[in-house]
């Protein structure tokens, strides 16, 4: 039977810090986890009280590699 | 050094958006012999490598949390030259934005019943904790000034930070003013070296790239207010990008005072 130990600390080539663990005993998945590690930014509080006309330069901000799609 | 003589150089990101270093890749694609002049040995974005052996350090993103500061100061322990990449990491660019909330207040508005689990604390530069070699300003950074960032840090040189304000490229461009025609702008008070990107396309400066050095904060208001802006909307210009620098300067006036 599989007994796997997958542990990715941190993929590669994307936004984001993420981790990967996925841990399999005799055939039967143990665990399966995606970790976001980062940092995070608070956006929802970034944009209280600002003027409504700010908004979408400040939420395309969220991510760079998908700036267009963030602003929305 | 790697045996070929080319610094090795290492890139590292904290709280941002990744933006800047996507700007490199796009750089890097057209500068194909920036590339032969160094050897890139860790690019989470980009490649799968991690080298720990590193010359020049380039770290995109604010410090945001104390686990932040151990990781930065590894980083400056290794690198000769530590290079703050965009906005994030020169001013703390919008991040900064949620240092005007209690911060229990951030927490819980974003995490609710889970806030506890998400450590944050007041989002800084990293010069806030490092030495800074070089800036390289700007949300996202020029792609062109990044190219000349790294051929004077290849050259031994200190690279060059314009201290002029973006006005000075706006009129090389022969734009119309953008109070001119009804716009605000932050361009008198803005850092240039982006040649004046948003007014050329007809949006008035965001004021990404930080101040000048000692910017007349006053006179930019009495522009704003002239231009029709009320104290408020004056206010959030100020603070869109640069929330940790009004704040350190308020800070530094009022111990000077």
């Amino acid at each position: 039977m599989t007994t796997l130990n997958v542990n990715v600390h941190y993929v590669t080539r994307v936004e984001g810090h993420g981790d990967i663990v996925v841990d399999v005993k005799n055939g039967q998945i143990k665990e399966c986890r995606f970790e976001v590690v980062e940092a995070p930014r608070f956006f929802e509080a970034f944009v209280r009280g600002r003027p409504y006309y700010e908004l979408s330069h400040i939420t395309s901000r969220i991510c760079g590699d998908s700036a267009i799609t963030s602003r929305f | 050094m790697t045996s070929n003589g080319k610094p090795k150089v290492a890139f590292f990101d904290f709280a941002c958006c990744e933006g800047c270093q996507l700007t490199v890749v796009d750089s890097l694609q057209t500068h194909l012999d920036l590339l032969e002049a160094v050897e890139i040995v860790q690019f989470r974005e980009a490649i799968s490598d991690r080298g720990e052996d590193y010359q020049i350090a380039f770290i995109e993103g604010s410090c945001t949390r104390q686990a932040d500061e151990e990781r930065l100061r590894k980083i400056r322990a290794q690198a000769s030259v530590v290079v703050a990449l965009g906005a994030c990491a020169h001013t703390a660019c919008v991040n900064a934005l949620k240092n005007l909330h209690p911060l229990e207040d951030v927490r819980r508005w974003v995490y609710g019943d889970q806030a506890e689990w998400y450590d944050t604390y007041e989002a800084r530069p990293i010069s806030a904790v490092i030495e800074v070699d070089a800036i390289i300003p700007g949300c996202p950074i020029d792609r062109e000034e990044f190219i000349r960032v790294v051929k004077a840090l290849l050259l031994g040189k200190k690279p060059p930070l314009p201290d002029y304000p973006v006005c000075v490229e706006c009129k090389l461009k022969e734009n119309v003013c953008m109070f001119h025609i009804g716009k605000f702008c932050m361009g008198p008070v803005t850092r240039a070296g982006c040649g004046a990107i948003c007014p050329t396309y007809g949006d008035g400066c965001e004021g990404c790239r930080g101040f000048i050095p000692a910017p007349n904060e006053n006179a930019m208001k009495d522009v704003l207010a002239d231009a029709g802006l009320t104290v408020e909307a004056i206010m959030a210009r100020f603070t869109m990008f640069n929330t940790y620098l009004v704040s350190a300067r308020k800070a530094d006036g009022e111990e000077r005072r």
